[in-house]
């Protein structure tokens, strides 16, 4: 028995069937329940893990349909809707699929379960909550008669409407079709009406899916369970060359996909991979999963086997189509050649070193040193054209942090003449600067920095050659009376 | 630094990118290559690629990747320890696919390879102009080994005006010592 602390002391929130059969009910205060049963279990209920195992189910179901969509709150959260359009024939129809939906809930997961297909989410909800039979199939164009002898909770409406509709004697929903519309419009809320025109398919109700359903999508289920990772590699790649002749057709190649792995015992793995290029190569799509599944532990804890797998296009773009054997000959066809390579070569570095490791230089218009330029992980966008170089003195190595250093000089806003850095003395025999670089002040009007002193940049070069980045910190007499001195760079 | 340049002759190349692969612990203590400084001395940073790794097997693994893929103008990696067979096999990558391979590596690691070429490289007293100021930089560049070739050493500065490398014109500098400038200028001759 699962309780819910609300107004008035913990309430029951859900029960088991031996629990049911003590005659306690849902809403009953514990005290109550504690007075007519004796030996009870009570745990807090916990909504987050109850999510969480709804969507668990729900992905696991994706295997039906891509579109499968958990109950919220107002479902009561205690189911999922599966759009079936245009997928029960692969199963043989409605009722079979129903069949291997209730075996297959009973065998993974030892669930009771109530099922009902009608052509609207909502007539469809109110038959697996109140139709006699626990699997309902509806025929096309009777959902207000199957509607009409359910009590109106059927209808998914708050508890105040509910209680209200109650009050002024409106039993069933039946009783509610055959009213005018105008006085309902005018004294309820206006789901009232919204729910009975979903139920009857006058209106669209829109269904969240667990997640985004693919573009293209192809599934393999298989008799015998595989484990190995050659296995699934190799399945990966027909079900690619399956779905490359719809992308064919439609001109586009796949720049995300999302390969599900369906465990026996009902747990789903997902692969995601990335492309830098839309791409229809169905090898190259194969190499990058088999890389992608080396680094993962979803081979690892393979368990029984997979029973099903998945493959889904969740990006696509436009590729023109080429002929291979004409462009060849044309001056441009090594260069897309050479494009398509390097975007693969990219993608086989990501996928096996992680997308975060293959990155580019930015420029970004900052005076700052540390600031002028980031790296940016490589996403098949072309790279931002850097400016053309200055006349200014740059470092080839920059640390990633200014290293303080100690610095001997002439005078105090002069040169170096000698510094410490990293406990080694190095006497400067040559040295050019200063350059002054100034703090960025709008930057700091807006306040999202602290503001920092200037810096005065030295290029110093040491008896043997070894040129360095050093700047001091801070303006004598203005910002500081102790200057700082860092190591920012090294040239050689 | 080593290079493992392959035989045959370079295809002029525009845009297509350089690849960098360093281990994400290689240069820690030396920073990180500085994009402002690579443009300065006529790289376009745009076209490099940076390609961290966490180990040496993969950095090994992503340069063989990059020379197979035949799609990049260049490959440079940053390697610590290399044994010959492992060399031998990145030379072989590097000639199949016909690109050059640099790798860059720190003096104290040197040991036999099967690359091509070997260059130490060390920087050198900057030239000055007529008031003493740094001018021009210099580097020192040895050619240690060298397949089908001569070694020797030159000295070589960089054009700020003119962005290019070239030799050092030591006789033309009044700043450096006499005897310095006969040296560079010796090494040059004979090279």
């Amino acid at each position: 028995m699962l309780v819910v602390t609300g107004a008035g002391g913990p309430r029951i929130a859900a029960l088991n069937e031996a629990a049911e059969a003590a005659g306690l009910a849902c809403g009953e205060p514990l005290a109550d329940a504690r007075a007519k049963a004796e030996f009870l279990q009570i745990r807090p209920i916990d909504p987050a893990a109850d999510d969480a195992a709804l969507r668990r189910l729900a992905l696991w179901a994706t295997r039906y349909t891509p579109t499968a969509s958990p109950w919220g709150e107002e479902n009561g959260a205690d189911g999922f809707f599966l759009d079936v359009a245009g997928a029960a024939h692969l199963f043989g129809g409605e009722e079979p699929l129903l069949a291997d939906l209730s075996w297959r809930l009973e065998k993974n997961f030892g669930l009771p379960m109530r099922l009902a297909v009608a052509d609207t989410p909502g007539t469809a909800w109110a038959l697996s909550r109140f139709h006699p039979s626990p699997c309902t199939v509806l025929p096309s164009g009777e959902e207000a008669a199957a509607l009409k002898p359910l009590p109106i909770e059927a209808l998914r409406l708050a508890p105040e409407t509910r209680a209200a509709l109650r009050r002024l004697g409106f039993k069933s929903v039946g009783t509610l079709f055959d009213k005018p519309r105008a006085p309902f419009a005018a004294r309820f809320p206006a789901e009232l009406l919204r729910r009975i025109d979903q139920a009857l398919g006058r209106l669209d109700e829109p269904l969240v899916p667990v997640v985004a359903p693919p573009l293209y999508h192809s599934l393999r289920y298989l008799l015998e369970p595989i484990v190995t990772q050659e296995a699934v590699v190799a399945l990966a790649s027909r079900l690619m060359r399956t779905l490359m002749l719809v992308l064919t057709r439609n001109d586009v190649g796949a720049r995300a996909l999302r390969l599900s792995l369906y465990r026996v015992d009902g747990a789903v793995e997902t692969v995601d991979i990335g492309l830098s290029l839309p791409t229809r190569d169905a090898a190259h799509i194969a190499r990058l999963i088999d890389l992608k599944l080396e680094t993962l532990a979803a081979m690892r804890d393979a368990g029984f086997g997979f029973e099903a797998v998945g493959l889904a296009v969740t990006r696509a773009e436009p590729v023109p189509a080429r002929q291979a054997e004409l462009t060849a000959i044309a001056e441009d066809a090594g260069d897309t050649d050479k494009a398509e390579r390097c975007a693969a070569l990219i993608d086989t570095l990501r996928q096996r070193l992680g997308p975060q490791s293959v990155r580019r230089f930015e420029a970004i218009a900052s005076h700052v040193p540390e600031r002028a330029e980031v790296l940016r992980p490589v996403n098949g966008e072309p790279p931002a054209p850097w400016p053309a170089p200055e006349q200014k003195t740059r470092p080839l190595l920059l640390l990633p942090h200014a290293e303080p250093t100690e610095v001997t000089a002439l005078i105090p806003d002069g040169p170096p003449r000698r510094f410490c850095w990293r406990g080694v003395t190095y006497e400067v025999t040559g040295s050019e600067g200063p350059e002054r670089i100034a703090n960025e002040w709008w930057l700091n009007r807006a306040g999202h920095r602290s503001a920092k002193p200037t810096r005065d940049y030295y290029l110093v070069e040491d008896a043997d050659g070894r040129r360095f980045w050093l700047y001091r910190e801070g303006l004598y007499g203005r910002e500081t009376t102790s200057a700082r001195w860092f190591v920012h760079g090294l040239f050689a | 630094m080593q290079s493992t340049a392959p035989q045959g002759e370079r295809e002029p190349t525009n845009r297509r990118p350089l690849i960098l692969v360093m281990p994400a612990y290689g240069l820690r203590a030396y920073g990180r290559p500085y994009g402002h400084g690579l443009n300065a001395l006529g790289l376009d940073p745009g076209r490099l690629i940076l390609v961290e790794t966490t180990h040496r097997h993969e950095t090994l693994w992503a340069l063989e990747e990059a020379l197979h893929s035949g799609a990049p103008a260049a490959v440079a990696g940053i390697i610590d320890k290399l044994d010959l067979r492992l060399s031998q096999r990145l030379q072989l990558a590097a000639t199949d696919a016909g690109l050059p391979l640099f790798l860059l590596r720190q003096a104290q690691f040197l040991e036999s390879s099967a690359a091509a070429t070997r260059w130490r490289i060390a920087p050198a007293r900057a030239a000055r102009d007529r008031f003493g100021l740094l001018a021009r930089a210099r580097w020192h560049l040895n050619l240690e080994r060298c397949r089908n070739g001569r070694v020797g050493e030159w000295m070589v500065e960089y054009d700020h005006v003119a962005h290019r490398f070239s030799l050092a014109a030591a006789l033309a500098d009044p700043a450096l010592p006499r005897r310095a400038s006969e040296r560079a200028f010796g090494k040059i001759r004979r090279a």
